[in-house]
């Protein structure tokens, strides 16, 4: 898989030995920040790869970005978010993209890499991603709902949360790759990167502050979740992200089961709101449409109009 | 065994006396239903049914805000329509293929059918299963009485599918339930009635999955459906009297000609206009009776 990275990963590889001595846990509160930001600026924005082998559509959505060492210096500690919603067809990140994130970040001569997780062992073996961790040999940590596994991020000017409770863990690496798999959500119609943050929030968190008490479903109420999902994605900054846009959901989101599509796309980027923008295009929905991306934009957290992001769309 | 028997027996005869004292009692579907009624237990099938298919571990059970847990995040719609508890089996074959039983107690039949509705697609089988059943790709939903049954396999095979159906057929049998469609089915026009995908309605979180018509909930409706055909899609909203129809549509007509999402609202009578939206759908809104009916024709169709 290293041998497909070529001139830019070389380039990159080169500049990360002497950006690597300023690396550390800041890395967490955001790419934007980082002195890596500077690297690989000829990659993408975004990359938009279409093809049926997703281990190597992975690897090439992260070539066209600058290459994995863009993001994953030598020694570092990697955190890894995929979405294990359910063991239905279209829910869930798939295996082969985990691997290859994986392998990816072990090439890149990661020191340690992780998948964090606020759901359960049984989640993990019936999506097929516990095999993938297990065969790795990576450590999978299921964070349990004690309060104490959590810890309190003021979220400064935000819509309506003023904080989050983010899982401690998290802040024990140096950097957080986000994986998501996008597909349709019958509250807020849009499952992407900013939602999958939700899964380092404290579920008890998550439950009592992003859903209205009594399960209100008004408009409003959803509005509300939406509002919390932006405020959220002020408070956690992924170093990079790769969204499963292969076989999903369009219906009955967010567990299914619901109609398949297979848009056979890999997603990957820095800038949520545009690739948010982007895989709701494949779900037939407009960004500005969609709350939490409206509200994300207006955050500056990101670019909804992909007319000024540079995506580049390759088929493997 | 006998013992055995009698206890199931005994636990059958107590659900089904308790679900039909909590039906005599039932307020009409509504959003805060009341607590769960039903032992769901005793609608798994067990193996001497299955040919070939066996429980794999113990079933999950939830109840009201608790499905959370098991819908990580999107447990809402389940909400609007009633839910009340759901139990989750796993079985699986000789070859550990495995398939998913989820049987949910909803508020009562009409949120059973409303939630079935909701979560059947249009390209599906219809089977003799239950009241409805409807087979997609690789689940198949169906309704009985209170119940929303839902199977889902590892993939669209034609193995899979067979284990889906021997499955419900089983789950089928245990069930003695019984309920009928909502009375506002049966009011769709004849020229609907072939719709693709009918899908009824208990509040807006349903309608705005469908179609959003405004960003907060104008319309108020106590139940309503809509029925998709072609490019086309009638929706039917019912309110408690004519009054009240009467009043909401006043209310409707008004948030149309203040919106600016819509142009040329145009009055054809006193009980009916007609409107275009930004992406150039047409809309014809009616009052008639107790119910708001609007005819929304995509403008792909009208530039043919």
């Amino acid at each position: 898989m290293a041998s497909k990275f070529g001139r830019r990963e070389f380039i990159s590889k080169s500049a990360k030995i002497s950006v690597s001595a300023v690396l550390g846990k800041h890395l967490i509160s955001g790419f934007a920040d980082s002195p890596l930001a500077a690297l690989a600026k000829d990659g993408a924005d975004i990359a938009v790869i279409t093809g049926t082998d997703y281990a190597a559509m992975t690897a090439k959505a992260v070539e066209l970005l600058g290459g994995i060492g863009r993001f994953v210096p030598k020694n570092a500690r990697v955190v890894l978010l995929p979405n294990v919603q359910s063991k239905n067809p279209g829910t869930f990140t798939k295996p082969e993209i985990l691997r290859a994130v994986i392998k990816m970040c072990k090439n890149a001569g990661a020191k340690e890499i992780a998948c964090l997780s606020l759901l359960t062992q049984q989640h993990w073996d019936g999506t097929g991603l516990a095999q993938v961790v297990q065969e790795e040999g990576i450590v999978l940590k299921l964070i349990s709902s004690e309060a104490a596994n959590f810890r309190t991020v003021p979220i400064a000017g935000g819509s309506v949360l003023t904080e989050a409770k983010i899982t401690n863990e998290l802040y024990n690496y140096d950097l957080f790759i986000n994986m998501p798999i996008t597909k349709d959500h019958a509250g807020n119609k849009f499952t992407g990167t900013m939602k999958n943050l939700m899964g380092l929030n404290s579920r008890d968190h998550n439950r009592a502050n992003f859903h209205k008490p009594n399960w209100t479903t008004d408009p409003a109420a959803i509005e509300h979740l939406d509002k919390c999902i932006a405020d959220l994605n002020t408070a956690v900054k992924p170093t990079l992200n790769i969204v499963d846009a292969t076989e999903i959901i369009r219906t009955n989101g967010p567990m299914g089961p619901g109609e398949l599509i297979k848009p056979l796309k890999v997603i990957a980027g820095v800038d949520r709101v545009a690739i948010d923008t982007t895989c709701a295009s494949i779900l037939g929905l407009k960004g500005e449409e969609l709350t939490q991306i409206k509200k994300a934009y207006e955050k500056k957290l990101g670019e909804i109009d992909l007319t000024k992001v540079k995506i580049q769309e390759v088929k493997v | 065994m006998k013992g055995r028997l009698f206890l199931g027996g005994a636990i059958f005869a107590l659900g089904l006396s308790a679900y039909f004292a909590a039906e005599e009692a039932q307020k009409p579907a509504g959003i805060v239903p009341s607590p769960p009624q039903l032992n769901l237990l005793q609608f798994l099938p067990t193996a001497p049914d299955l040919r070939g298919w066996q429980p794999k571990g113990p079933p999950q059970h939830y109840k009201g805000e608790d499905l959370f847990l098991y819908i990580d995040g999107g447990a809402e719609i389940y909400r609007e329509y009633g839910f009340k508890q759901v139990i989750v089996q796993d079985y699986r074959d000789a070859n550990d293929r495995s398939i998913t039983l989820e049987i949910f107690e909803m508020a009562n039949a009409e949120s059973a059918y409303g939630m079935f509705s909701f979560k059947s697609g249009a390209k599906g089988i219809s089977y003799s299963i239950g009241h409805d059943a409807r087979l997609e790709d690789y689940y198949l939903n169906f309704w009985k009485g209170p119940l929303l049954i839902t199977l889902i396999g590892f993939d669209a095979s034609a193995e899979c599918r067979e284990g889906i159906l021997r499955l419900a057929r089983a789950a089928e049998a245990r069930i003695p339930l019984t309920g009928t469609r909502p009375s506002l089915i049966s009011i769709l026009p004849k020229e609907w009635a072939d719709s693709a995908r009918i899908i009824y309605l208990k509040g807006v979180l349903g309608l705005n999955n469908i179609h959003v018509f405004f960003p907060y909930d104008l319309f108020r409706f106590k139940e309503g459906l809509a029925a998709e055909r072609n490019s086309s899609t009638l929706f039917i909203f019912r309110y408690a009297n004519t009054e009240e129809a009467a009043a909401r549509f006043s209310e409707v007509k008004k948030a149309f000609a203040k919106s600016p999402s819509y142009k040329n609202p145009k009055s054809l009578k006193a009980n009916d206009f007609e409107s275009t939206d930004a992406k150039g759908n047409i809309l014809r809104v009616e009052l008639q009776g107790d119910s708001i009916r609007i005819t929304l024709t995509k403008s792909t169709v009208l530039k043919k």
